[in-house]
């Protein structure tokens, strides 16, 4: 039973979950890779001050996790796990552009402040997208679907292994660490850090190879099969066109803005 | 027409790239159906020899053949066929999301028909008694299990040949008998490389003695096991199992 690790980075959960049965497992791995690369296009063409307008690409990932019984709070968790990194992206934008382009009430937003939102609506929604995609296909047939569409076999198989290795210098790392913690040390010097990181990598060369030499063993040469392949049906092509015309409308149009305006004038 | 031998190594020598001489010079010949131990310290060039079994490695000096077709780059995909091979670390073996489907990635790979891979993959599952893991993910096994699933997913290959490497580590001690029963059920050649000298006592009525990339001895497991110093001088020692047998061997 694995230990430890396994608990940290929920190692295989997401192998797991793409193997469970929805109509949104069901539907062609290419039909959702289409959708997810349409809506990913649509996401990043915004407008760098753009907010309000994201918000109705929300419905996307939110109807996709009810849709395919995931778990939101496990993919909430990921989606947090990453944030550091838009955060770091964006951290700086108050500070460089101090120009007033909103009011919120009686309060000025200066333009760092807006493009700070926007690029973490902006991470929150292509990150949950990609999780979303890979939690109901899961990384091989993902793959397969994606050398069906042309993509070239180097990148496909490249795909594959990155997914694979993940995994494994995770494994490595925190195997690692609880060895350190074991020895009862908490603060570690530069130097032990130099030392660790150098390890972390030749241990991951080591395991990366040996699951290599099993994969060509079982007589791997870099083609991705399925078992089950995919044969795309009017349930696919009517879950990408219904997806793409909504993203075309939100990008088109401000939605936010039009659906406050109905209610505005309701009232 | 003699069947040719299963495995053959011909004056088989090898250099890794940072110049350590692992095999310097290892014939040897495994009959069709025949049990046979490698077993060495630490070392001494097995797990080098098991790489070159299905041209994992390729030979510096010499020749391997595999069912009397030498290895080569044109025969290598069919060696692999041929050869199965059983990792000391299951964890190594075991890549994909699903038992079944890791199970079913050798046979995929050889280009059956959807059927035909899932009527091999889960023969394969029953042979070894996990069929009702097919659904499971592999990391979450027992040793003892995922032992057992790593050679379902070579059985499924349907190879002559079974190269195991290390096939009890990890294992507890009715785990460990459940393998033995499974492995002495199987009527493959097999080639195990363990330092477990009692399951080799059990399981290979010949073995092979490897020191410093040499062939020190190959002969019946029971007179080389016996032979005190000679096992002293290389690593290994006299396995409890033949001081009850043989008390005075």
């Amino acid at each position: 039973m694995s230990m430890g690790p396994g608990n940290y980075i929920e190692v295989g959960r997401m192998d797991e979950l793409s193997r469970m049965d929805s109509p949104l497992h069901r539907l062609d791995a290419r039909a959702k890779g289409l959708t997810t690369l349409i809506f990913l296009i649509a996401v990043m063409s915004f407008g760098r001050y753009e907010v309000s307008a994201l918000m109705p690409l929300f419905v996307y990932p939110f109807a996709l996790t009810a849709w395919g019984n995931l778990p939101a709070g496990f993919l909430l968790r990921k989606v947090a796990l990453a944030a550091p990194f838009a955060l770091f992206v964006g951290i700086f934008n108050p500070f460089l552009d101090r120009e007033t382009l909103s009011w919120i009430g009686s309060h000025p937003v200066s333009g760092g402040w807006l493009s700070f939102a926007s690029i973490l609506l902006r991470f929150a929604l292509t990150v949950s997208a990609g999780l979303i995609l890979l939690a109901c296909t899961g990384i091989h047939r993902l793959c397969a679907g994606a050398a069906q569409l042309g993509l070239p076999r180097v990148f496909v198989v490249q795909l594959l292994f990155l997914y694979r290795y993940f995994f494994v210098i995770g494994e490595e790392g925190l195997r690692m660490v609880r060895s350190v913690e074991m020895r009862g040390s908490r603060s570690l010097g530069l130097r032990t850090y130099g030392s660790l990181i150098g390890h972390l990598l030749l241990r991951s060369i080591d395991r990366a190879q040996r699951i290599y030499r099993a994969m060509i063993s079982r007589g791997f040469d870099g083609e991705v099969r399925v078992l089950r392949a995919d044969a795309p049906g009017w349930k696919d092509a009517a879950f990408v066109a219904g997806w793409s015309a909504f993203f075309i409308a939100a990008r088109v149009c401000n939605l936010s803005e039009l659906v406050g305006n109905v209610v505005f004038n309701i009232l | 027409m003699t069947t040719p031998p299963s495995i053959e190594l011909r004056d088989l020598c090898f250099a890794y790239p940072d110049g350590t001489r692992a095999l310097r010079g290892v014939s040897l010949s495994v009959a069709q159906g025949e049990s046979v131990a490698i077993v060495g310290g630490n070392g001494a060039g097995k797990s080098t020899l098991v790489q070159h079994l299905n041209g994992y490695l390729m030979a510096t000096q010499g020749e391997v053949r595999v069912g009397g077709k030498p290895i080569a780059r044109e025969t290598v995909a069919q060696v692999r066929r041929a050869v199965g091979l059983v990792f000391q670390d299951p964890d190594d073996q075991l890549f994909m999301a699903s038992v079944f489907d890791d199970v079913a990635f050798g046979p995929l790979n050889f280009g059956l028909s959807p059927e035909a891979v899932e009527k091999r993959a889960t023969a394969a599952l029953e042979r070894v008694g996990m069929l009702h893991l097919r659904e499971r993910p592999p990391h979450k096994l027992s040793a003892g299990e995922k032992r057992a699933v790593a050679i379902a997913t070579v059985l499924a290959m349907s190879p002559e040949v079974l190269v195991m490497d290390e096939p009890s580590s990890n294992l507890d001690p009715c785990g460990r008998r459940r393998l033995i029963h499974l492995l002495r059920s199987f009527d493959h050649t097999k080639l195990i490389v363990s330092h477990d000298l009692e399951l080799v006592v059990e399981l290979c009525p010949r073995s092979i003695l490897l020191d410093g990339g040499v062939i020190v001895a190959d002969g019946p497991t029971v007179e080389l096991f016996s032979n005190e110093a000679l096992m002293l001088a290389h690593g290994l020692e006299r396995p409890h199992i033949l001081r009850h047998l043989h008390p005075h061997g």
